[in-house]
């Protein structure tokens, strides 16, 4: 079971500043909420430009539970009064982003909370970022398909499941995230996509639960390598 | 059987910078440091105002898994990097603000760059669909398509440019579509009311989309579609 409360972010970038976002969310952000307030970065992703929106970073931080939530909201929050450290960066940022978007969301049972993802190496160089949007109510019907259904699928296929999500305030919507061991393991599944009876099998049901889902990719740049 | 794969990238241009944006793209491909980089572009367009959401670039670009593998390497890791296009995707930054792109997977029938420099396709202007339908439905759509949508087209002198699944979007199907005069645009708007075969696949495309965006799109001046004097 997984208590864990986590917040995701999506964040347009202003011009060619996606690696210095990525940069300061790495060395200055995240060690300073983690010593704080015990928030820890789940991952901080560049958006795939070729799969999706471009250019955005994607961040994504976990909490113990509510209790640990509204502690570390408490703390922050505003900004202005209570954390002169997370101010600054908060203005310093607005050189790399003017506004974004964020969603609270609370993990399905089986979804791996960041201790279970480090101690079993579940990383890699890309992670696929699926959206899901479930016909309404059906939720909880569409987790337990995942895990009993398509997670042997997934795994199969050498995907590591990195988490999955629904939104705890916006009815009906949800996030999963799958890890990828690298760049040769997304293309050997994209080359075997059109053949793979059973996953396409899989893909087609979701309709009895789904009214959308939106596939992505994000990628873990090494430190300094996203230059633009 | 088309081999390839697609990179579809709509731009989010800077307004009144839609052609010269287009054409920095592609004068990436003269780089000297970039000699044997890069893919032929399948397709360049800019929006119109006359449906669909303006301003707009849109870059296709012919590809395969393994080619787009390599580009992405080239863009998120430190061993391969492409100096010359990070340093063309700063220097351009006045002329776009961003956009979105999606992996586009043929269907069997849709053309190769070679096919349409083959057939001599080129137009006056071009209309692209993106629809979103039942999951399960893209396949038999684009099925579909091949058989009553493409002779109709024929029939009427417009040529099928593209149809296509979305990758990793199992609900999504893009296609386009291109007349060569404006003239044919209207024809083929006429048809799809009085043409039975054409009204009957309308019908059909009606009764699976729910939700769709159109955009109708001229091609690049210095694109591969552009009819030159």
């Amino acid at each position: 079971m997984n208590d864990c409360v986590y917040i995701h972010e999506c964040i347009p970038i202003e011009g060619g500043a996606r690696g210095k976002m990525i940069e300061m969310i790495r060395t200055r952000w995240a060690p300073h909420v983690a010593n704080v307030y015990g928030v820890r970065l789940l991952g901080v992703w560049a958006e795939v430009g070729s799969t999706a929106a471009w250019p955005q970073v994607r961040v994504q931080w976990e909490m113990d539970d509510w209790a640990h939530f509204a502690r570390a909201q408490a703390g922050q929050y505003p900004m202005e009064e209570r954390d002169v450290f997370v101010a600054d960066l908060w203005n310093q940022a607005l050189e790399y982003r003017l506004g974004g978007h964020s969603a609270l969301l609370r993990p399905a049972a089986f979804s791996p909370d960041l201790a279970t993802i480090e101690a079993e190496r579940r990383v890699g160089d890309i992670v696929l970022h699926e959206d899901v949007r479930t016909r309404p109510g059906r939720m909880a019907d569409y987790h337990a398909a995942l895990e009993a259904e398509y997670l042997p699928l997934a795994e199969a296929r050498g995907l590591r499941l990195l988490g999955a999500y629904e939104h705890a305030l916006v009815p009906n919507t949800g996030i999963n995230l799958w890890a990828l061991s690298g760049w040769d393991h997304w293309q050997t599944l994209m080359e075997s996509e059109p053949g793979d009876a059973e996953l396409q099998a899989w893909s087609d049901r979701q309709g009895e639960w789904l009214t959308d889902l939106d596939g992505f990719l994000v990628a873990v740049p090494p430190s300094g390598a996203l230059r633009t | 059987m088309n081999p390839n794969i697609y990179l579809h990238e709509y731009i989010r241009t800077v307004p009144g910078r839609e052609e010269p944006y287009l054409a920095s793209v592609l004068s990436l491909h003269h780089e000297p440091s970039r000699a044997g980089l890069g893919h032929p572009a399948f397709a360049q367009f800019r929006s119109v105002p006359t449906s669909g959401p303006w301003p707009a670039g849109i870059n296709i670009w012919e590809n395969t898994w393994a080619g787009q593998t390599a580009d992405l390497v080239g863009q998120f890791l430190d061993a391969k990097r492409d100096v010359a296009m990070e340093e063309w995707w700063n220097r351009n930054l006045h002329l776009r603000r961003g956009g979105y792109d999606r992996l586009l997977i043929p269907a069997d029938y849709a053309p190769t760059l070679a096919d349409v420099e083959a057939r001599g396709i080129h137009g006056e202007v071009f209309v692209q669909e993106i629809l979103w339908l039942p999951f399960g439905e893209p396949r038999r759509f684009l099925d579909k398509l091949g058989e009553e949508l493409v002779p109709a087209l024929d029939r009427l002198g417009l040529d099928l440019l593209g149809a296509y699944r979305v990758a990793m979007r199992p609900r999504q199907v893009l296609t386009l579509v291109g007349a060569r005069e404006w003239s044919g645009l209207a024809d083929y708007a006429t048809a799809t009311r009085t043409d039975p075969a054409l009204a009957a696949w309308s019908a059909y495309k009606a009764e699976v989309t729910e939700q769709a965006e159109e955009m109708v799109l001229l091609p690049a001046r210095h694109g591969p579609l552009y009819r030159r004097p």
